[in-house]
């Protein structure tokens, strides 16, 4: 069995899936958990790529996956932005960019 | 007149009651407010918004020494004449009670007469209250909830006690109660309680008579409590209702058994419906009939509340708790008598145990009581204990109710005799010092002459003096006791017919004997008290020699068992002469002994035992006696911290339990509402670990548990 | 297993990508996890690059590695979350999260990795997915050439084939919105 099995992408995209989600749960600082987002977004990123590749006959390629691939950087793209300007928002009225004080809806 | 319309029997005091209550007491009322006479006797000492009227009306000013005289513990009302509306009152009631009196007497020679009468008795009649299908052995619609009138040889013989008594009473309170303001007011409840007793001997079932028993109690309860307005009395009739309410609980609960057991009331059917239920169950049920007997008839542990309820006035006592409210205890066992011998014979001997303990234990009680009613009051109790033991230990009803029949004369002679010397005294003395203490009595006999020559008939009669008619019964209840093989209630009552000859001698030399008087002290002698008693009135002294002579002759009525006889409905009884047997004279030798050191004691003044008293072992023994055995305080701990105790045990039961458990839901729910709202923390991050945290909990459990996966 | 350089290349790479994912969510300085960051983008680029696309390899360093990074960088600075050395705490409930995640992990791979009815096992074979490959996959793949980009250009602008040219559109006014959002909601008098 090849170590460049589908397998292996798919283990690597979901090793790199909870490496993110971790990221995203653990930290306190808000831009750390937009890190950890990137991350998600980059291993599902790879796994799209793995399936196109290994998606294929000898005679004809399913690009679907890159292509959705692409779209998934360009939308990852702009949230990332909207979610640091958020941020540079919150912290001109808080000046604080710990997630744990920004919970004005609680009980 | 005559057996049939002997349903008339009761409806007299009935209209008396009715007559009195609705138009002459109203009547008086209105003529003493005219007057400006108070309505009740007022304790002396107040100043009452009567005599204030009286001063400012300038009306009659009678009042005043009437409430002055209306004091005095044990005494009776004042001196002052009666209003015009108060004799109509007395008139009512006595005239009501003759003619009961003489129907009753028409009864009885109808029954004497006639022998089929008196073998199968009479139903005067029957009304269906209720028609209801109930299921039983003796069941039929409508035979369940029949009310009726029934005569059979028992009947006549209470009827013909009851009547004769009571118009007796009536006739005394006359005189007795003479100018007491409430005067209309006791005889309505004289004749209500005429009435109610009437019905509880002629009640052919359970029903009427527990209803009539009922009634009896409420009429004790009122006229008890008929000086209400004096501190004592109330308290008094309180104890006698609530006391023999105890034993009614009993009561009710052993009827409805039988009835649930048989589904009928009814005295005639019962009998043989009994045969069908169980013997022990029956047993049980007959025994809590019995104590609906302990509460009514005071016997031991019931009994504390009969010497309190000499508080009410003396022909109250006389009437009630002497001849004839206390005897429906011995009544209803004798009219249950052949549902006791159907159930086991514990049932008997649980009857006769109670009645020979109480008997010896108020005899021992009575011999120290100073004062004069009290020991008669103790009398009553001793002496229905005989009653109760010739119940359970006899075949028959015979002796047992023999003994109530010669009891009710002479313990009424006995009271109302003794009412007449408190009359005396009262009439004698400054109304502010007790008026019922022996200790201030003595040699009455020359001064009362009447009085006195009654009473002794009484005494000796009671002390089971050979030829007077006590003699005859009580010898008859010792000698069955004997003859069945009870030798423990034999002993008892041997020893309570001493005890109760040398009590009532003691009472006799206290009151009309003493130091100095003739016969060694037996007739007349050294007053100890203040003034000069006379001798009472013909209205008080007439039944007086009317109770005597049968308290003396009617013992003879048993002679070659014509009572017994009678009571079985002809059904010829054994006799045995009584003078023929040895075991008679050690009944008679005990008595003498009694009466003889009773004589020596009180008549000549050989005091022995007030040295004795001063020894460790007397003085114990004194008090003990002296203060009842201390019964009365043992109740009250009982309640104090038996019922009460259990009342907050209750109530901190109420308090943290239940009250507990709805506030602890209540608090349960808002603490854990609270707990669960800081579920929101409003960080995104806590949502998101729960999302994916629920997640990962639900691939696992999937992956593990569903086998399409795996 | 076969070891040639290919897998070589897998291996490391992917041992730096994971490594450095670690070391951006571990760090305590949120300036050393950014640059981790870059780390990561720039590995996963090699990763595609294995994966025959290098169109988007290109693109993914162009963009992730090249903007965002950036972007995460200014944001920063702006908020002066800067070097301290605990500007980039754990929360209190770190464990929890990290067992979490290795329960979803383990909840994905082993599954992946051991059950037979899963698409990479031998049961389902490639052959299955070669087939719907051959449904799927668009006409102009047939015969087009065996370039990366211009495959990907005709796929994405195509007017005459099957084109993801509308998602393509929208997407560019996803991003016009988000230029716009982001400057409004920055925006010093907001």
């Amino acid at each position: 069995m090849s170590v460049l099995s589908l397998n292996s992408f798919l283990v690597l995209g979901a090793i790199l899936f909870c490496i993110g989600l971790y990221g995203a749960l653990a930290k306190r600082n808000a831009i750390s958990v937009l890190m950890g987002i990137e991350i998600m977004l980059n291993a599902v990123n790879i796994t799209l790529i793995a399936f196109s590749f290994f998606n294929r006959t000898p005679f004809a390629v399913n690009l679907t996956g890159q292509i959705f691939a692409i779209f998934i950087i360009t939308v990852a793209a702009a949230e990332a932005a909207v979610a640091l300007a958020m941020i540079i928002a919150i912290y001109r009225r808080r000046v604080t960019v710990d997630v744990t004080e920004i919970n004005m809806m609680k009980w | 007149m005559g057996v049939q319309s002997a349903w008339l029997i009761p409806v007299f005091p009935l209209a008396a009651f009715v007559l009195i209550v609705f138009i002459w007491r109203p009547l008086d009322l209105r003529d003493r407010r005219k007057a400006g006479l108070a309505p009740v006797a007022v304790p002396a000492g107040h100043e009452t918004a009567g005599a204030h009227e009286i001063q400012a009306h300038g009306g009659p000013v009678v009042v005043v020494t009437e409430e002055h005289e209306g004091e005095g513990h044990g005494g009776h009302g004042a001196h002052a004449s009666n209003t015009r509306f108060g004799w109509a009152s007395s008139i009512t009631a006595v005239v009501a009670m003759l003619a009961s009196f003489v129907w009753a007497l028409a009864v009885f020679f109808q029954f004497l007469s006639n022998a089929t009468l008196l073998r199968n008795g009479y139903q005067v009649f029957t009304w269906n209250w209720l028609s209801l299908h109930i299921n039983g052995p003796a069941s039929s619609p409508g035979s369940a909830y029949a009310i009726g009138f029934h005569l059979d040889a028992l009947t006549a013989v209470m009827l013909l006690v009851v009547t004769f008594v009571s118009l007796l009473v009536f006739f005394y309170s006359q005189g007795y109660m003479e100018g007491d303001p409430g005067y209309p007011r006791f005889f309505a409840w004289l004749s209500l309680f005429a009435l109610s007793m009437l019905l509880l001997v002629l009640a052919d079932n359970f029903l009427l008579l527990y209803i009539s028993w009922e009634l009896v109690g409420l009429c004790s309860y009122l006229l008890i409590g008929y000086w209400y307005e004096r501190n004592d009395p109330p308290p008094a009739a309180l104890k006698a209702f609530i006391t023999t309410r105890f034993g009614d609980f009993g009561f009710l609960i052993g009827i409805l058994v039988l009835f649930a057991a048989t589904g009928t009331f009814s005295f005639a059917a019962l009998p043989s419906a009994v045969t069908q239920m169980n013997q022990n169950l029956l047993t049980v049920a007959m025994i809590l009939v019995f104590c609906g007997a302990v509460g009514k008839s005071a016997q031991f542990p019931l009994h504390v509340w009969l010497p309190d309820a000499m508080e009410g006035p003396t022909p109250v006592s006389a009437l009630i708790h002497a001849a004839t409210m206390v005897a429906a205890g011995v009544y209803l066992v004798a009219r249950t008598f052949l549902l006791f011998r159907a159930a086991d014979p514990a049932a008997f001997m649980v009857v006769a145990y109670i009645g020979g303990f109480t008997a010896f234990f108020a005899a021992t009680i009575a011999l120290v009581q100073n004062d004069i009613k009290r020991v008669l009051a103790y009398s009553t109790i001793s002496q229905l204990g005989y009653m109760f033991v010739g119940l359970g230990v006899a075949d028959t009803q015979g002796p047992g109710i023999f003994h109530l029949f010669t009891h009710a004369f002479f313990k009424a002679l006995l009271f109302l005799g003794s009412g007449s010397v408190i009359h005396a005294m009262h009439a004698a003395r400054n109304p502010e010092e007790r008026t019922q203490d022996m200790r201030q009595m003595g040699g009455l006999a020359s001064r009362m002459k009447i009085t006195a020559t009654c009473f002794l008939m009484a005494t000796l009669s009671i002390s089971g003096f050979p030829g007077f008619a006590g003699f005859f019964s009580k010898d008859d209840i010792i000698g069955q006791a004997f003859d069945h093989g009870q030798y423990i209630l034999y002993g008892l009552t041997l020893a309570t017919a001493g005890l109760t000859a040398f009590y009532m001698f003691r009472l006799w030399f206290m009151t009309f004997g003493g130091r100095g008087g003739r016969l060694f002290g037996f007739w007349g002698g050294e007053y100890r008290g203040v003034g000069d008693p006379p001798e009472s009135s013909w209205l008080i002294t007439l039944p007086l020699v009317l109770l005597a002579i049968p308290s003396v002759f009617v013992g003879y009525w048993a002679w070659n068992g014509r009572f017994a006889t009678f009571l079985q409905g002809g059904v010829q009884q054994v006799f045995v002469n009584p003078f023929s047997i040895g075991l008679t004279y050690a009944g008679i030798g005990i008595a003498f002994v009694g009466i003889g050191l009773a004589w020596a004691m009180y008549g000549a003044g050989w005091r022995w035992d007030l040295a004795f008293t001063r020894t460790p072992v007397g003085a114990f023994l004194y008090r003990i006696l002296l203060n009842k055995y201390y019964m009365d305080e043992l109740y009250l701990w009982i309640v104090r911290k038996g019922v009460l105790g259990l009342a907050y045990a209750a109530e901190a039961f109420d308090r943290y339990v239940i009250d507990g458990l709805v506030n602890g839901t209540a608090s349960a729910i808002v603490t854990l509402g609270a707990d669960f709202r800081r579920i929101e923390t409003g960080r995104l991050q806590s949502y998101a670990i729960a999302i994916f945290g629920g997640a990962a909990l639900l691939s696992a459990a999937v992956f593990i548990f569903v086998q399409a996966v795996k | 297993m076969q070891f040639d350089i290919a897998s070589l290349f897998f291996l490391i790479t992917a041992a730096i990508l994971v490594g450095s994912a670690l070391l951006v969510v571990t760090m305590r300085r949120i300036v050393h996890s950014a640059l981790f960051l870059a780390v990561v983008f720039a590995a996963a680029a090699g990763i595609y690059i294995l994966l025959n696309a290098e169109f988007i390899a290109v693109v993914q360093v162009l963009i992730y590695a090249g903007a965002v990074s950036i972007l995460v960088l200014f944001a920063i600075m702006l908020t002066q979350a800067s070097n301290t050395p605990r500007s980039n705490p754990v929360n209190k409930t770190w464990w929890l999260a990290a067992l979490i995640c290795v329960m979803l992990g383990a909840a994905i791979i082993f599954p992946l990795t051991t059950s037979p009815k899963a698409v990479t096992s031998s049961n389902a074979g490639v052959a299955a997915v070669g087939t719907s490959a051959g449904r799927t996959a668009s006409p102009a793949a047939s015969n087009a050439s065996s370039n990366n980009v211009a495959r990907i250009g005709q796929l994405l602008y195509s007017p005459i084939e099957y084109s993801y040219v509308l998602p393509f559109e929208i997407a560019s006014l996803v991003l016009l919105v988000a230029i716009i959002g982001a400057i409004v909601i920055s925006r010093e008098d907001l």
